[in-house]
C-alpha cells in the first residue's frame, strides 16, 4: 500500500531566532505565549478563518518556535479584526488577539506597516484626530466647532516615543 | 434620567487611538488613554462612550493602567503635568441605560411603542474581551435586545449576529472587510424578517450602511435594509424632536421605519 505523505517545508536553524518568543512573552500583552497547547479553538472561532492562509493558532506556534521573519511578515497579524473572541475562548489564557497586537508592534519596529494604518497615525499626529471632522455637519446639529489641533497630543506622542520612522515617514525605502 | 453631562473638556479630548495606534505603538496608545482618563479624573467625572471602539480602547487602557503600576508611571511621564491615579470608570452608553437607568425607568419615557422587527448588532468591542469589558455574556448577550424591546420592538435571531462587522479590517484589507459585512447583511435579508438593523457603534454603523450598494452590485442582487443607531429608535419611541435624532446622516433610506412613528 502506498501512503501519500505531504512534506512540509523544513525548518532549519537559520530560520529560528531564539530570542523572539522570549521577547513576545516579556511584554504585558504577550505573556500568555508559552501556555499555548495548540488546541486550535482560536482558529475555530475566528470570524475570518475562511480568508486566512495562516491561522491564529499557527501564528502562535510559529512565534513559539522563533520563526520571527515568517511571523512578522505574515498578513494574518494585520487583518486580525481584534474581535477578541479567541481571547475569551482560549482555555489556556494565551490571549491570541493580544499577542497579535504585540506582533504588529514588533513588525512596526521592523518597518512593516500597512499604508492604511500609517495614514491614520499620520492624521492623528498632525490633527489630533484619526478621521476628518466636518464642522458644517456639526453646525447643523447645533454642536460647537471642533477646535484647531493643539500641540498637546503631539507632545504626548513624542514623549511616549512614537515610532516616527515607521509610522510617519512617507517612504520607508 | 439623572445623568449629568459636561462639555468642558471638548477642546481638550484626544482621539483614543483605538486599534490602529495599539496595533503599531503600544506606549503612545496607552499614553493617549491615560491623557483622556486623567482629564476626566481632574473634573471628577466618569466616561460614557457611544462608540464600541472608544469604549474598548479606554476601558482596556484603564484596566492596564489600574493593574500595572509600572506602565501607569510610564504613561504618566508622557502626560505630565497631568497625572492619572486610576479613579475613572468607563462605560458604554447602552450599558448605562441598561444597568444604571434600568428598563422599568426607561419605559416611563416611551410614548410611541411600535411592534417593529429588528436585527440588533452588538459589535465585538461592546462585549469582548469579556473579563475586561464586563457588559454582558459575550456568547449570549441580551442587553440590546432588551433595550429594543422597551420600544415595543422584537429582535430577530440570526446566525451571524455575533460575528465581527469587519470595520477594523477596512484599513488593512478592504476586500476582506466587505466580505465580512456582506455575510451578515445577506444573512439578515435572507433568513430573517427584520425591518431594520440596530447598531450601538458608529464604526459598525458605517460598515453596515456604506457598502450596501457595492455589495448589491457584487452579488448581483438588491441589498437594502435601513440601519439605525440604537439611540435613534429609542428617540423615536420617546417622541423626541426629529431634528435631534440626526436621520439626515443615515446613509440608508430610513423612511420605512419613520413611517411607523407618524402618529
Amino acid at each position: 500500500m502506498k501512503i501519500d505523505v505531504e512534506y512540509h517545508e523544513l525548518i532549519t536553524n537559520k530560520d529560528i531566532d531564539r530570542r523572539f518568543p522570549a521577547a513576545v512573552a516579556a511584554t504585558a500583552e504577550g505573556r500568555g505565549l508559552y501556555q499555548c497547547v495548540a488546541c486550535g479553538k482560536c482558529s475555530a472561532g475566528c470570524p475570518i478563518s475562511d480568508a486566512l492562509e495562516v491561522l491564529p493558532h499557527q501564528i502562535i506556534r510559529k512565534a513559539i518556535l522563533g520563526l520571527k521573519t515568517q511571523v512578522l511578515s505574515c498578513p494574518t497579524i494585520w487583518v486580525c479584526a481584534t474581535c477578541f473572541r479567541c481571547n475569551d475562548r482560549c482555555p489556556e489564557q494565551v490571549n491570541p488577539a493580544s499577542i497579535m497586537f504585540v506582533l504588529k508592534n514588533m513588525a512596526t519596529d521592523e518597518g512593516i506597516v500597512p499604508e492604511g494604518i500609517q495614514t491614520l497615525v499620520r492624521s492623528l499626529y498632525a490633527n489630533g484626530w484619526a478621521s476628518t471632522i466636518i464642522n458644517y455637519e456639526r453646525e447643523e446639529l447645533n454642536l460647537p466647532e471642533v477646535p484647531e489641533a493643539n500641540d498637546t497630543i503631539r507632545t504626548i506622542l513624542d514623549r511616549a516615543g512614537l515610532k516616527k520612522k515607521s509610522l510617519l515617514e512617507e517612504d520607508k525605502g | 434620567m439623572g445623568l449629568e453631562f459636561s462639555d468642558s473638556l471638548l477642546d481638550k479630548w484626544s482621539c483614543c487611538g483605538t486599534t490602529f495606534m495599539k496595533d503599531t505603538d503600544f506606549h503612545p496608545w496607552l499614553a493617549l488613554s491615560a491623557y483622556n482618563l486623567a482629564l476626566s479624573e481632574g473634573e471628577g467625572r466618569d466616561i460614557i462612550t457611544l462608540c464600541n471602539g472608544c469604549f474598548n480602547s479606554l476601558k482596556e487602557g484603564n484596566h492596564i493602567l489600574q493593574t500595572n503600576p509600572e506602565l501607569l508611571e510610564r504613561a504618566n511621564a508622557s502626560i505630565s503635568p497631568l497625572k492619572y491615579h486610576g479613579g475613572v470608570r468607563v462605560e458604554h452608553a447602552m450599558s448605562v441605560l441598561y444597568k444604571e437607568i434600568g428598563l422599568p425607568r426607561l419605559k416611563l419615557y416611551i410614548k410611541k411603542p411600535r411592534p417593529l422587527k429588528v436585527a440588533v448588532h452588538y459589535g465585538c468591542h461592546f462585549l469582548r474581551p469579556a473579563k475586561i469589558m464586563q457588559t454582558d455574556n459575550p456568547d449570549d448577550p441580551t442587553t440590546l435586545e432588551e433595550l429594543a424591546g422597551v420600544t415595543g420592538a422584537t429582535s430577530v435571531r440570526w446566525k451571524t449576529q455575533q460575528d465581527c462587522c469587519g470595520a477594523p479590517v477596512l484599513a488593512t484589507n478592504e476586500d476582506l472587510a466587505i466580505h465580512m459585512i456582506s455575510k451578515k447583511l445577506v444573512d439578515i435579508m435572507d433568513n430573517t424578517d427584520a425591518q431594520c438593523v440596530l447598531t450601538s457603534c458608529p464604526f459598525c454603523q458605517i460598515q453596515f450602511e456604506l457598502h450596501q450598494t457595492r455589495i448589491g452590485k457584487m452579488l448581483n442582487r438588491k441589498i437594502e435594509i435601513p440601519v439605525l443607531f440604537q439611540t435613534q429608535l429609542l428617540g423615536l419611541a420617546m417622541d423626541l424632536e426629529m431634528e435631534e435624532l440626526g436621520f439626515d446622516f443615515n446613509l440608508t433610506p430610513v423612511d420605512s421605519i419613520l413611517e411607523h412613528f407618524k402618529e
